[in-house]
């Protein structure tokens, strides 16, 4: 809304290519934008709709109907053109709307939750055409999601947001591995985080001991001091139940006992006891061997040290 | 059981209503109709000479043409009004809506009193207005078209706005914000987006204000001139004075019959709304 111009900004700039926008009306402002509930004019048909934003700006007729066709092309709805909003589904809805916010060539596109009342299916082959067309025209999407999967099959970069600061910015795949701190560490995705304080610091590597006296080796995150509370982070898909036949790399280890186990179609989620309080999740892929002990046995879990960072909390 | 087929679907519920109507309203209605026409041998002939009397025709022309001017004029000083209330909440809110409703549970003859004692020879705007030395003579303002507008526009002007008032919020607020995103000024938002989808409440409203106008009596009645006399005006001194029940009768039917046509419209605009998704 800020981005958009709807909102004022309390402190700060916003620069787009190196102009600064702050207190540019929003019509003047020339972003396309991409509402969660479409926001098709409904008085209009899916032609006019296409064309308003060209329209608005006083392009002659014989371009706009180029314009507003190619756009309609993209988004394969050329053969709508005489719709309402009304005889649409979402998704067709929702391919006006994102043709609406890219015929007049924006340089930015803000997308704001654009799939968030379509079905599972259509959201994910919507997320692929959204991506196409991105990549297509070239242009800067600045897409709001709160469906992690979302955010990192869509993104080139992901800002994660707490409460109006942004906590992290990068690509997916480093912010999913290399979370800065521990909201980031939680919001894409499972975390395992096992609160402890840090015994020693060197060469960019730390020890964590917790209160259960459990030492942990981890990478050492940005902030994290010698003496100081951190937590340990490592993901569930990186944490094995059982020793190894040969470790290759250096691990932690730990014991814990077997708890309840969810079947979640591609994986099973165990969760693991490690001592009264202190729960950590195990993902295995399915088709992958099981457990290999009962509900409230003891089991061994180890995981890469390399794989494990300690974030300051 | 058997109750399936007595399923009680509630519908019993408006027939004390529906019992008032046909006893109030329409049983008097055609008892009138029959009284006054039965005993009439050539009705159609009768009907059209009523109708076409000069003192008929010139009061349903300005009939029409009084309710035309006060539809238009409640609808550009409504209008604004209504899009005041539609995008303010809060205090100002209350205290325009206040304004507005408080006047409207207000008896019609007290308040066209109101006026008369305002706009009167010596009343409060001619005092005013020769106070300031915008005239030197008091400005005729009553017992006039003037005064029948002032007075008719006052009365029907919260129809109006709550009519257009309810349309407006209907209107999702992310449509305007869609079109400024887009690159639409104010003007062309409001031309383009705000105006057409409120289009249906100024039709819906307009219509209400039209339909009431043209049946419109105490205020004309108070507040007009010679040249000001409206077609129930007429149907009351048929009534009252002439004692004319066939005439009364012929014009009170084609009233109703003006008043029908503008409802079937009115009907089938609501409709289209809905068809409309909104």
């Amino acid at each position: 809304m800020m981005l958009a111009g709807f909102a004022e900004v309390d402190g700060g700039d916003i620069f787009v290519d190196r102009t600064n926008i702050v207190g540019v009306r929003p019509q003047h402002r020339g972003f396309g934008m991409v509402f969660q509930n479409y926001a098709i004019f409904p008085h209009l048909n899916v032609f006019e709709n296409v064309a308003f934003p060209l329209r608005a700006r006083r392009v002659p007729a014989a371009e706009l109907k180029k314009r507003v066709m190619s756009a309609l092309e993209l988004v394969r709805l050329e053969r709508f053109a005489d719709r309402y909003a009304r005889q649409l589904s979402g998704g067709q809805q929702q391919r006006v709307a994102i043709a609406r916010a890219i015929v007049f060539r924006p340089p930015v596109v803000l997308m704001d939750e654009p799939l968030g009342a379509l079905d599972k299916n259509l959201r994910y082959q919507m997320q692929l055409e959204i991506k196409e067309i991105q990549q297509q025209l070239g242009m800067t999407v600045v897409y709001v999601t709160h469906d992690q999967e979302e955010a990192m099959n869509m993104s080139d970069r992901i800002a994660i947001m707490n409460s109006g600061r942004i906590e992290q910015v990068g690509p997916p795949r480093e912010v999913y591995e290399t979370p800065a701190n521990t909201f980031a560490g939680r919001f894409l995705g499972e975390a395992n985080l096992l609160e402890g304080t840090i015994e020693e610091v060197r060469d960019g590597r730390v020890r964590l001991r917790t209160a259960a006296g459990t030492a942990f080796q981890a990478r050492a995150g940005n902030g994290v001091q010698n003496a100081q509370r951190a937590a340990l982070f490592v993901r569930p898909e990186r944490v094995r139940i059982g020793r190894p036949a040969h470790d290759e790399v250096e691990r932690n280890h730990v014991a814990g006992r077997l708890g309840r186990t969810s079947f979640l179609g591609n994986i099973h989620r165990h969760m693991v006891e490690l001592e009264p309080g202190t729960e950590m999740i195990v993902d295995v892929q399915n088709g992958q061997a099981g457990p290999g002990a009962e509900p409230g046995q003891s089991v061994e879990l180890s995981w890469p040290v390399s794989d494990s960072i300690a974030l300051p909390v | 059981m058997t109750t399936a087929r007595r399923a009680d679907d509630g519908s019993w519920l408006i027939l004390p209503a529906l019992a008032l109507l046909l006893i109030a309203f329409v049983g008097p209605l055609i008892w009138f109709f029959a009284q006054a026409l039965a005993t009439e041998e050539n009705l159609l002939d009768r009907a059209v000479a009523v109708l076409t009397s000069k003192a008929v025709a010139t009061t349903i022309v300005t009939t029409n043409w009084i309710s035309l001017l006060v539809t238009l004029l409640v609808l550009l000083i409504g209008y604004p009004i209504a899009y005041y209330l539609a995008n303010r909440n809060g205090l100002r809110f209350a205290a325009v809506l206040f304004c507005i409703i408080v006047p409207y549970f207000t008896s019609v003859i007290v308040r066209t009193y109101s006026w008369m004692v305002l706009l009167g020879r010596d009343g409060l705007v001619n005092q005013g207005l020769m106070a300031v030395g915008l005239t030197d003579a008091p400005v005729p303002l009553l017992y006039n078209k003037t005064g029948v507008l002032i007075g008719m526009v006052y009365v029907l002007l919260p129809y109006m706005i709550l009519t257009i008032f309810a349309s407006m919020k209907s209107i999702d607020p992310r449509l305007v914000q869609a079109a400024r995103s887009l690159g639409a000024g104010s003007a062309y938002t409001f031309f383009r987006v705000y105006f057409p989808l409120s289009f249906h409440g100024v039709v819906s409203g307009s219509l209400i204000v039209f339909i009431l106008s043209i049946g419109f009596f105490i205020t004309p009645a108070l507040m007009g001139g010679p040249s000001d006399v409206m077609i129930a005006m007429l149907i009351e001194r048929a009534v009252e004075i002439t004692f004319d029940w066939t005439s009364a009768a012929i014009m009170s039917l084609l009233l109703l019959i003006i008043t029908l046509l503008l409802y079937a419209v009115y009907y089938r605009v609501t409709d289209v709304r809905r068809m409309m998704g909104g």
